[in-house]
């Protein structure tokens, strides 16, 4: 009696899950069929070698010049930036910023500041604008500079190596950006940038940094610290035009990059870094 | 609530805000603990050390019942926690994160197939003897399936073999990435090591080993059954010797640093002669492990046993499981709190309430047990049976 | 193979199935055309609508700047910078873009700071002229569009304080834009007046010999040279430098 019973549960079971995994087997098919037929393609014309209408990507190739000598710590660009790009208005999520090293008389080593340091802030009156309070005002300064800083857009991005899903990525006209509707938030990016230029925006759960002003440079335009900078402290243009503003940077100074050890070969190439800058 | 870390010196204006909170302690703790269960069972299910029986079906359910929780900390930390499979349907292969998805897959697939073979014949037994729900839900769990003939058996010893086997690198892997991801990142010093991986391991399987320990006593205790000396024995030496190890390893790590002296070791001598002293020297080296492998020693050489060794062995592996916690708070906190520019130092402020905090960490660690009590409900482990009143 | 083998390697085939299904499904059709990322983030990011206008924008509307902001030495300071970035309601709001706080802003750039270069010119706003006084601000003695007179001016006697004599440039080019000096040319900056003047008339004449000094001082009339003492007698002395 048991083993009947058994045979035709053993039936009836084996009729079920067949009947199941057919049925399972007709819906992994069908969607794998359908998405091949259908082309994977359902974005843009696959035909189009560029996503940006009416600007050829693959014709430039994007570089930034600071010429620190020439700052003077107004942080416009700062500021800017900030406009531009909606960054928070507050102390803690920079895409650019502007470092201090002030070398007191009888001191080898410079004390160093940002527009962030919280007495910059006391100064400013505010977090939204940005300014350097006049600290050293009464002291016996040696040698003092501003150095601007930002994302360098490297050649061997370490944070593009680093990013599980692909949400940041080296365009072909060779700007780092992020995708914000495919970052998961996990800031390992942030974690492997050695210069600190990333951000994560807490509000939108995304990662964040300079983009160039991608949206800037597509349409013809400067990025905009470029654009407001008195001093002509920043450059920008197109390596693969010779008389561009930045290939002529390159080109009629000794430059430099920051930490050349890191391998990441930045593009953001520096007049006037001193020893001590990091 | 954005917690905004104090600093001195000169940090850069996006540091301010530490990147990888409490939650990216937990993570590796707990995996750290699934590795060194898993290892601990392997240790009767591959290698075939009869004195580690009475604990291997315990390590496997607690593996097991750590793994579930581990994606928790990762979800409670991402900015996106519903974007978290783009990580497995685009895997960046250039990064070691991308691996997560699939080590963790493949592994709790792996695990729940080991547990399922090294339960199947209890759980055959079970739904034969049980009526109703009880009964469909052993039939479920067993598929359908009653046979215990010889030949099941030797196939289900070969599967087990072979999942145990595959099942070593396999745990190791889900831990050792996550020593990689911190031995290959270049921007911090603190944690760039060609030796990181291999102290992650190490330090991981030590702490499954003193979890192992700690839970055998406790439910023997429970259920009033007498302990095994030989196990206890045999997993305080495997405890010492791997704690040495790892003590070796992390001080060479240290001494390499040192040693080196590059470009960013004043502000990590400063920092570990200050803010970090206690929580480095004192508590992870010191409590942690100098005074566990001391004890661990002397009651080897005094061949203790009984009671005396009971005691001994618990107070050492409660030890273990606090240093291994603080050896993944020091690297990933730590490592934050010295910053990139080489200049300055910020304090990692971990909030009490909230997503990432203290509570939420706190819950993490202790859930597990929860789901682990529950699991030797469900499949009784142990192999020896109560003491008669 | 015992049944329930069979019954976990369908399940796990199955499940495997089920997962690639998902994989193909879920995967945004513009990933991987261009490279491990969606193409279509590009897209988006390239079409945001740029908030910083820039001058020209400005001066559609504001053509007289272009004779004298346009012209002067300001030119490399963009209008939004102190009239406000990303104030998309004007004109049509109605809310006034002139600053009121001019010390503020001005003293943004121009406020004395040992970091800042030599060649910028700087103000210590307590021993600035007419500083402290009531309802002083530096728009009232220095025109914003056209700080230096500039080029715009040549020819023009020098007016109000500020003003910049047209010469200045020929001396300039050795002398440093602020008459800091440079190398081995001596710093103009902060010296007496009368002291510049009588050295300047030597030269003319002779009385001191120096070939480069005689050509240009031949070329100034006394006029010039008056204007020209007292304009870098005014300036700021620059700071102590270490001779190369």
């Amino acid at each position: 009696m048991k083993t009947k019973d058994n045979k035709t549960g053993r039936r009836n079971f084996l009729r079920t899950s067949g009947a199941a995994l057919a049925g399972l087997g007709a819906v992994v098919g069908g969607t794998l069929l359908g998405e091949a037929v259908a082309g994977t393609d359902k974005g843009n014309n696959p035909e189009s070698s560029s996503p940006v209408p009416g600007y050829d990507w693959k014709k430039h190739r994007w570089a930034y010049g600071i010429d620190a000598t020439k700052c003077i710590g107004c942080l416009r660009c700062v500021k800017a930036c900030k406009e531009e790009n909606d960054v928070a208005r507050d102390a803690n999520h920079f895409r650019t910023w502007v470092e201090r090293y002030v070398y007191l008389e009888g001191e080898e080593k410079p004390l160093v500041d940002s527009q962030a340091d919280p007495q910059n802030i006391a100064a400013a009156g505010t977090e939204a604008d940005y300014r350097f309070d006049n600290r050293y005002k009464d002291k016996k300064v040696t040698k003092s500079f501003f150095i601007p800083k930002m994302c360098n857009h490297c050649e061997h991005p370490a944070c593009v190596q680093v990013c599980p899903v692909g949400a940041t990525f080296k365009s072909e006209d060779g700007v780092v950006l992020i995708d914000h509707e495919y970052c998961i938030g996990c800031r390992y990016c942030i974690q492997a940038c050695p210069y600190g230029a990333r951000l994560f925006i807490e509000d939108m759960g995304v990662s964040d940094k300079c983009t160039w002003c991608y949206h800037r440079i597509t349409k013809g335009l400067q990025p905009a610290c470029v654009e407001v900078c008195p001093t002509h402290t920043r450059v920008f243009g197109d390596l693969n035009d010779a008389s561009s503003p930045v290939s002529k940077f390159i080109r009629e100074n000794r430059v430099q990059v920051l930490k050349p050890e890191s391998g990441n070969a930045p593009m953001c190439f520096y007049v006037g870094l001193d020893k001590d800058v990091s | 609530m954005i917690e905004i870390a104090p600093f001195t010196g000169y940090v850069y204006p996006n540091e301010t805000i530490i990147p990888w909170s409490v939650m990216i302690v937990i993570y590796p703790y707990l995996t750290g603990l699934v590795a060194g269960a898993f290892t601990v069972s392997s240790f009767y299910h591959v290698f075939g050390m009869q004195r580690f029986k009475p604990v291997a079906r315990l390590a496997l359910l607690t593996s097991l019942s750590v793994m579930l929780f581990v994606p928790t900390p990762l979800l409670l930390h991402l900015g996106h926690p519903e974007r978290a499979m783009n990580s497995m349907l685009t895997p960046h292969l250039t990064s070691a994160f991308a691996m997560f998805g699939f080590f963790a897959a493949f592994y709790t697939v792996l695990l729940v197939m080991e547990v399922w073979f090294v339960f199947r014949a209890d759980n055959v037994a079970r739904a034969l003897s049980s009526t109703g729900l009880k009964r469909f839900f052993y039939r479920a769990v067993t598929l359908w399936s009653d046979d215990l003939s010889p030949r099941a058996r030797a196939i289900d010893a070969n599967w087990l073999l072979t999942l145990a086997i595959v099942g070593i690198p396999s745990a190791h892997g889900l831990h050792g990435y996550i020593g990689f991801v911190y031995g290959s990142l270049k921007a911090r010093m603190w944690w760039e090591s060609d030796l990181m991986p291999v102290i992650f391991l190490f330090s991981a399987i030590v702490s499954g080993m003193a979890l192992l320990m700690v839970l055998y006593v406790v439910t023997c205790r429970w259920r009033r059954v007498e302990i095994d000396q030989a196990c206890l024995k045999g997993m305080m030496a495997a405890l010492w010797g791997f704690l040495m190890f790892t003590v070796v390893l992390e001080g060479l790590e240290f001494a390499n640093m040192v040693y080196k002296g590059k470009e960013g070791i004043d502000v990590i001598m400063e920092y570990v002669k200050g803010p970090l002293f206690i929580r480095y020297f004192v508590l992870q080296f010191g409590l942690g492990a100098i005074v566990p492998i001391l004890t661990m020693s002397i009651m080897m050489a005094r061949g203790t046993k009984g009671r005396a060794l009971v005691i001994g062995s618990t107070f050492c592996a409660l030890l273990v499981l606090m240093n291994v916690l603080l050896m993944r708070w020091n690297v990933v906190i730590g490592g934050q709190e010295i910053s990139k520019t080489g200049k300055g130092i910020l304090t990692y402020v971990l909030p009490f309430w909230g997503r990432e905090s203290f509570v939420s960490a706190a819950a993490l660690t202790l859930a597990p047990m929860g789901l682990l009590w529950i699991l030797t409900r469900l499949f009784p482990p142990w192999v020896e049976r109560p003491l008669a009143r | 193979m015992p049944k329930y083998i069979v019954r976990l390697l369908l399940i796990l085939i199955a499940g495997s199935l089920l997962a690639y299904a998902a994989k193909v499904h879920f995967t945004d059709p513009s990933f991987y055309r261009f490279g491990h990322y969606r193409a279509d983030a590009v897209t988006e990011i390239a079409g945001l609508k740029p908030v910083i206008q820039g001058a020209g924008q400005c001066l559609k509307c504001h053509e007289k700047r272009e004779q004298d902001w346009a012209a002067g030495s300001h030119r490399t300071v963009q209008c939004e910078v102190c009239h406000g970035m990303g104030k998309t309601g004007h004109p049509d709001d109605g809310v006034s873009l002139v600053p009121k706080d001019t010390i503020r802003l001005c003293t943004m750039c121009h406020a004395a700071m040992p970091s800042r270069p030599a060649r910028q010119p700087q103000i210590v706003v307590g021993e600035h002229p007419f500083a402290g006084e009531e309802k002083s601000q530096c728009i009232s003695c220095h025109d914003p569009h056209m700080p230096g007179g500039g080029e715009a001016d040549a020819g023009q006697p020098p007016t109000g304080p500020g003003a910049v004599p047209a010469v200045v440039s020929k001396c300039a080019k050795c002398h440093g834009s602020m008459g800091e000096g440079h190398k081995k040319n001596p710093a103009l900056a902060g010296r007496p007046a009368g002291e510049l003047a009588d050295r300047l008339n030597k030269y003319r004449s002779g009385d001191i010999s120096n070939k480069i000094m005689k050509k240009y001082a031949s070329a100034l009339s006394d006029e010039e040279i008056r204007q020209l003492a007292e304009y870098y007698a005014a300036l700021p002395a620059p700071r102590p430098r270490i001779d190369p």
